[in-house]
């Protein structure tokens, strides 16, 4: 990575979530009546905190992508930033990323824009993108470039809206990447761990994935730290995957952190919503004076089944 | 002397189409097409991985590519959906990553379903796989006691 002053970082974001919410007990009795039963009770998993899932009646995958990502753009022609990529992400559809973005395309001319939909890393999308539009912005980027990140999602069927160990929401949400003092959320670390052990169900490799990904997490947040020459002690909050309090519990004994640190905001409302935890958990907290200019946070990723990201960011 | 990454230079190590033989997925027979060419794995940074389709949607091919074959210091990278322009998405990842110095070797493979007659008319299942070697190169710039600027290529 290059020094840590470079101005490469968030410089806009938004999401779109449902209205509707429907209470976890509602959600799990569905499951367990569609044959995917969770495997833990609805009293232990609303000891996560979880009390919600918001669920979309209404839009269409298209049209919840448009939601989140129109005014980014919009924004982005205002400033007179090209947007020169969209990374996209999405967990429960197989459409072509061209169809999902047609609208969108054609409302920014951006048809020559290639729409490139990343796979396999589950819920740590978000820094497999940032990692990719940083090393765009390392090589021969012009000032005046962007590369969104989006990501959508829409369970269509029982097996969308539970692994069996958690439940998923709907959402959707956009973040552009710049290198440019517009940034608000700069970047001043960032590291990535994709070990991919248990790359399918095999019962033995998933035992063995839930058993260590805590220490793969420990590893990465320490790996970023001492490479921005920062501690723990310097970190106003933590934002990490919408994994619950019970999993951020032990991730904070192993960090050697209190797990005040970690957002909790949206855990009872919105829950776990793949790639959106981050940018909305991040935006959420910008909006309401919870991150302060200045403030040094975290963001901390984890894709199911090996996939880990963490970034140090600076507010304002 | 100042050394600056290039484009990369892409090269086709395998193209063609491989029976199933039984096999479910595309990634087992690119497993087995690479075991029988290692070499092309060594000091490997990056696997990049766009099947056409995904037979499985519970099986991360290129994490089981990577795993299989014990591909430790590659970064994993799937594309998903890209259909035909999944050599545009590779590349334009590929390009970035070499252009920023993290990358100088990468094997990017993509590979898609096909149905091909059989003698006895029953149809065979089998997969069309292309492998290409992103490769980065570098450019020395020297100048020499007389001020003359020189350039020289060589492949990282």
């Amino acid at each position: 990575m290059k020094p840590v002053n470079t101005l490469f970082g968030i410089t806009d974001s938004c999401v779109y979530l449902p209205v509707n919410r429907t209470p976890v007990g509602l959600v799990m009795h569905r499951l367990g009546e569609q044959g995917a039963a969770m495997r833990i009770s609805e009293e232990e998993y609303g000891s996560g905190g979880f009390r919600e899932v918001p669920e979309e009646n209404v839009c269409s995958l298209e049209e919840m992508i448009y939601e989140a990502s129109a005014p980014v753009l919009r924004r982005a022609a205002e400033r007179g930033a090209q947007v020169k990529a969209i990374l996209f992400a999405s967990v429960t559809t197989d459409a072509a990323a061209g169809s999902l973005f047609a609208r969108l395309l054609r409302e920014f001319s951006l048809e020559d824009v290639p729409v490139v939909r990343l796979a396999e890393y589950g819920c740590a999308m978000f820094h497999l993108s940032l990692r990719l539009a940083y090393a765009y912005f390392a090589g021969a980027a012009g000032e005046d470039d962007a590369v969104l990140f989006v990501t959508a999602d829409k369970a269509r069927s029982a097996r969308e809206r539970s692994d069996t160990y958690m439940l998923f929401g709907d959402a959707a949400s956009a973040a552009s990447f710049r290198n440019s003092p517009a940034v608000r959320h700069r970047v001043l670390a960032s590291g990535m761990k994709a070990d991919g052990i248990a790359y399918d169900l095999c019962p033995e490799r998933v035992r063995l994935y839930f058993s260590t990904f805590y220490l793969s997490v420990r590893q990465l947040v320490r790996q970023v730290l001492r490479q921005a020459g920062a501690s723990m002690n310097d970190i106003a909050m933590i934002f990490c995957t919408n994994l619950g309090l019970g999993t951020w519990s032990i991730l904070a004994k192993i960090l050697g952190c209190p797990l005040e640190l970690f957002y909790a905001d949206t855990l009872a409302g919105e829950g776990h919503l793949h790639n959106t935890d981050i940018v909305m958990n991040i935006e959420k907290a910008a909006v309401s004076g919870r991150l302060r200019k200045g403030d040094l946070y975290l963001a901390v990723s984890v894709g199911f089944g090996g996939y880990y990201g963490c970034s140090l960011h600076q507010y304002g | 002397m100042i050394t600056e990454a290039g484009a990369a230079a892409v090269s086709v190590l395998y193209s063609g189409v491989v029976a199933s033989c039984g096999r479910q997925h595309a990634d087992e027979a690119v497993i087995e097409l690479l075991e029988r060419n290692r070499r092309w794995l060594s000091g490997l940074d990056v696997l990049m991985c766009g099947f056409h389709v995904q037979s499985d949607p519970t099986v991360h091919s290129c994490a089981k590519i990577k795993s299989r074959l014990r591909l430790q210091d590659a970064l994993p990278i799937a594309l998903d959906g890209s259909g035909c322009m999944a050599f545009r998405h590779a590349r334009l990842l590929l390009d970035w990553l070499i252009a920023e110095g993290s990358c100088r070797k990468a094997l990017c493979i993509l590979g898609e379903p096909e149905e091909r007659d059989s003698p006895d008319g029953t149809g065979e299942r089998a997969y069309r796989i292309t492998v290409l070697r992103f490769a980065g190169s570098r450019h020395e710039i020297t100048t020499d006691s007389d001020g003359e600027v020189k350039l020289d290529g060589c492949d990282s």
